[in-house]
């Protein structure tokens, strides 16, 4: 099998940082990712968010967004990027670059280390000056991503998604959404966001991902390359995964739009290590997780009311979402349509199609990380949080384990939290 | 059937061509150590194809907007009772479809059970079973499409863009068509176009992964259900002036900011000769003009006119060809403005050949690692192949391509009179 080409390994060095390197000769590049861990919380969400948009701005080796993109053009295209990703209540600070392989540019220069050299400059030597970054650019990224954050409401459809999380996880953490909140801008001073990197940068866990066709001694390379030291002794308190409903919520917002969302929150009940998960995942994929599934035969294929319906899971908080895009007089029937499914789970009415289809379609997205870089950089990051060092194809197995006894007891756990509808307003 | 092999030393990659006696062609670049497989069976029909002179007739036929799409989603349904998608499911691949422009494609991925699945793409595509039923029954489905790229203002604003440019020509039409233009579609018309525009021969098939070429065309081969070739569809366009429709266009939608599109319409029978020196020499210029690393952006970008939500494409499709600048701004016009003054300046002064030569050399490795991914690789092939452009050719030309081919590509696409602006800015639709 070709899988065994693919070869990863944990190294724990002695700045704290982990580096998981992940050998495979198939990429024409090679990647380098490297993780700040930060919890999501209220009081420092909003200046996690605006730190990555500061330092791509510049560093002191390449003071300017314009010479940082000179530099890497000349790096035959070397992609550099960095953003927040939200897992579950984690926030965690993302900075990535890759370069092309060196033996597919037949020009002998060492791209590779290259790129760990920009890469170390934007995260460890970047453009503070008496404990503050550059004003000029603090000011103007707040405005940047005031604007993002006013921006989600453009697409509706991921809108209608993170604004039922946002309700239904009002009084925890995960309800902060990973951009934070526009309130929180005005008060970010040059000095306090210095203070908050460096806090981050020096007490966070930190791992760096490689990806590409290595060796061990690109590892010692990385190593020495970074500069990066961290007391990795910032706790992050574990997800609070388990919630009893008593109540379903239910809020509908109108827009100018012409088609409605439809969006349903639930609490799956199950941690991401928790031997069910692979049942909720199973579950998931019959409920809405593609053309196999109970959501896209019943709500798209019998009755016609929506081109999509989907359900899809949050593994580290335990949450799962449906939503569909209905007109919105269709808003009811919808509703107990997707919900007449929930109930066909628990009573184990699973036909042998849903259940084999959905769980060799797991099986197949599973196998094919492996040929995505960036896909395969996630899940070491998914199994770096939860502190597992699984193969592919020990995932592999457990969605292969998982019986029909086991979906009807995560279906019952299963529970919905919240109802929210983004209703077209009516026009006059 | 004849076969052939074309190699490229740089990418250490191969493309393996088998055509066909019906006209068929098929292409197959193997990657080996990759899990995942994909395919796809595609036809030269898109949005744009909707007046045509079927072979052997005189007459042309017009046909209602959003066809193509409209048989797309109709190809998935079979005779049998198990719909196409859930038989993929059934293998554990995963199956899929798109419309563009100017062509339809049909594609699978999967890590297992790749004969089989293969077998059933090539089958299902041949196959069409449409009965009136379930033709009203797609239109449901279709109009929530529509209504959801109603709603997604960067939709609007690149559509609004093609009408600013386009006085005629098809491609300013939604690909999916109107509600209204829907309903008039039934079974018969599906049919015609079915089989007019699936005909072998102006089709293509494309397999990027782990797999072996001589099997791949051998199971073609014995799919295939028309044996004969056919005499060359004619598709009929409307006139088109060289000038662009409307200098701008503005719509009101529920956004934050304000979302644009601007951009140069260019008389695409002056560059159709040598398609592949002059997308790539667009390719260059787009980043050298607009990239993060110009002056242009540099300067739009610190006085707070635009965000990283920001990009620069060209777009060659054989019969239409235009630059789009996209991004939100809290003033479009300015960067209007600030475009059209750029352009100008160089117009004056010339391109800078330092800058050629390093974003030569970025767009250069930023083509390698397109072959990082089997789906881009077979998606961009399929593109690619229909507006008469093979893969590899591309990286020759990165090597190859002068400044002075530049800057003479510069002066055809950059007309002043040629650039539109489509705005959606925040408020209430009327």
């Amino acid at each position: 099998m070709t899988e065994n080409k693919i070869k990863s390994g944990k190294h724990k060095t002695g700045s704290g940082v982990n580096i998981i390197s992940v050998y495979t000769d198939k990429f024409k590049t090679t990647s380098i990712n490297l993780f700040i861990h930060n919890q999501l919380d209220r009081t420092t969400v909003t200046q996690n968010a605006l730190l990555p948009m500061v330092l791509r701005r510049g560093s002191k080796d390449y003071p300017t967004m314009q010479e940082i993109s000179r530099k890497l053009e000349s790096l035959y295209g070397s992609t550099f990027n960095c953003g927040v990703v939200k897992k579950g209540e984690r926030q965690i600070l993302h900075f990535y670059i890759d370069g092309v392989n060196d033996r597919f540019l037949e020009s002998g220069d060492n791209v590779f280390d290259s790129c760990a050299l920009m890469l170390n400059s934007i995260v460890s030597n970047p453009l503070i000056n008496d404990g503050r970054f550059r004003e000029e650019y603090v000011m103007q990224e707040k405005q940047n991503l005031g604007k993002m954050i006013r921006s989600r409401i453009n697409d509706k459809t991921q809108y209608a998604v993170e604004r039922c999380y946002e309700l239904m996880c009002k009084d925890e953490r995960y309800g902060l959404h990973e951009w934070g909140c526009i309130d929180d801008l005005d008060g970010i001073s040059p000095a306090a966001l210095a203070g908050r990197y460096s806090d981050a940068v020096s007490n966070s866990k930190i791992d760096v991902v490689i990806v590409g066709n290595i060796d061990d001694s690109w590892i010692s390379r990385l190593e020495n390359l970074l500069d990066i030291k961290t007391t990795n002794n910032n706790n992050i308190a574990p997800e609070d995964t388990v919630k009893d409903v008593r109540e379903v919520n239910a809020f509908v917002e109108e827009m100018d739009v012409t088609q409605g969302k439809l969006s349903m929150g639930f609490r799956t009940n199950v941690a991401a290590d928790d031997p069910d998960y692979y049942a909720s995942l199973v579950y998931s994929s019959i409920l809405g997780g593609g053309a196999h599934s109970k959501l896209h035969q019943n709500v798209r294929e019998k009755a016609s009311l929506a081109y999509y319906a989907f359900a899809r899971l949050e593994k580290i908080k335990g949450l799962m979402m449906v939503g569909s895009g209905i007109e919105a007089a269709n808003y009811e029937k919808t509703r107990e349509i997707i919900l007449r499914q929930v109930e066909e789970l628990k009573e184990g009415n699973i036909s042998d199609f849903e259940f084999d289809s959905s769980k060799k379609v797991l099986e197949n997205s599973i196998r094919a990380i492996t040929d995505e870089p960036l896909q395969m950089v996630d899940f070491f990051l998914v199994q770096s949080i939860m502190d597992k060092n699984y193969d592919f194809q020990t995932i592999i197995n457990r969605i292969k384990d998982v019986k029909r006894e086991d979906i009807v007891r995560v279906a019952h756990k299963i529970k919905l939290d919240t109802v929210y509808f983004l209703k077209p307003k009516n026009r006059s | 059937m004849k076969t052939s092999i074309i190699k490229n030393q740089t990418l250490k990659e191969s493309i393996h061509l088998c055509e066909y006696n019906n006209g068929l062609k098929a292409f197959v670049l193997p990657k080996r150590g990759y899990t995942k497989k994909y395919a796809t069976y595609a036809t030269h029909y898109g949005s744009i194809d909707n007046t045509f002179i079927v072979p052997g007739e005189k007459q042309p036929t017009r046909v209602p907007d959003g066809i193509a799409h409209f048989l797309e989603h109709k190809l998935f349904e079979t005779e049998d009772d198990l719909p196409v998608l859930e038989k993929f499911s059934t293998l554990g691949a995963s199956a899929n479809a798109y419309t563009s422009f100017d062509h339809t494609a049909y594609l699978f991925s999967c890590t297992e059970n790749f004969d089989e699945s293969f077998k059933l793409l090539m089958d299902f595509v041949q196959s069409p079973y449409l009965t009136d039923q379930s033709v009203e029954k797609e239109k449901g489905i279709i109009e929530q499409e529509i209504r959801m790229y109603e709603d997604n203002p960067s939709w609007r604003v690149f559509f609004s863009f093609l009408d600013a440019l386009y006085h005629n020509h098809p491609v300013k039409i939604d690909i999916a068509g109107t509600v209204e233009s829907i309903s008039e579609i039934n079974k018969e018309v599906l049919y015609r176009c079915y089989n007019t525009f699936y005909h072998p021969s102006n089709m293509i098939v494309c397999v990027v992964g782990d797999v072996e070429p001589a099997r791949i065309f051998e199971t073609v081969q014995a799919s295939q259900k028309i044996k004969e070739d056919m005499p060359e569809i004619k598709r009929v366009f409307p006139d088109e002036p060289a000038q662009i429709n409307r200098q701008s266009v503005q719509n009101k939608m529920k956004v934050a900011t304000p979302l644009f599109v601007l951009g140069f319409k260019e008389n695409t029978g002056e560059v159709v000769e040598r398609p592949v020196l002059h997308d790539t020499g667009m390719k260059i210029l787009m980043e050298m003009i607009f990239g993060k690393a110009s002056d242009l952006y540099k300067q739009l970008y610190e006085n707070g006119l635009i965000t990283s939500n920001f990009d620069a494409d060209y777009t060659f499709e054989g019969g239409y060809s235009y630059s789009a600048v996209s991004g939100e701004s809290k003033s479009p016009q300015e960067v209007y403005e600030r475009v059209a003054e750029a352009v100008k300046s160089i117009t004056r002064s010339g391109l800078s050949e330092e800058d050629f030569e390093r974003i030569r050399k970025m767009k250069l490795g930023s083509y390698v690692k397109l072959f990082n991914s089997v789906d881009r690789t077979a998606r961009e092939f399929t593109a690619n192949y229909f507006r008469g452009i093979e893969l590899f050719d591309y990286i020759d030309m990165y090597k190859s391509i002068s400044f002075d081919q530049i800057c003479d590509i510069f002066d055809k696409h950059f007309v002043a009179e040629r650039m539109a602006l489509s705005t959606v800015i925040p408020g209430q639709e009327v």
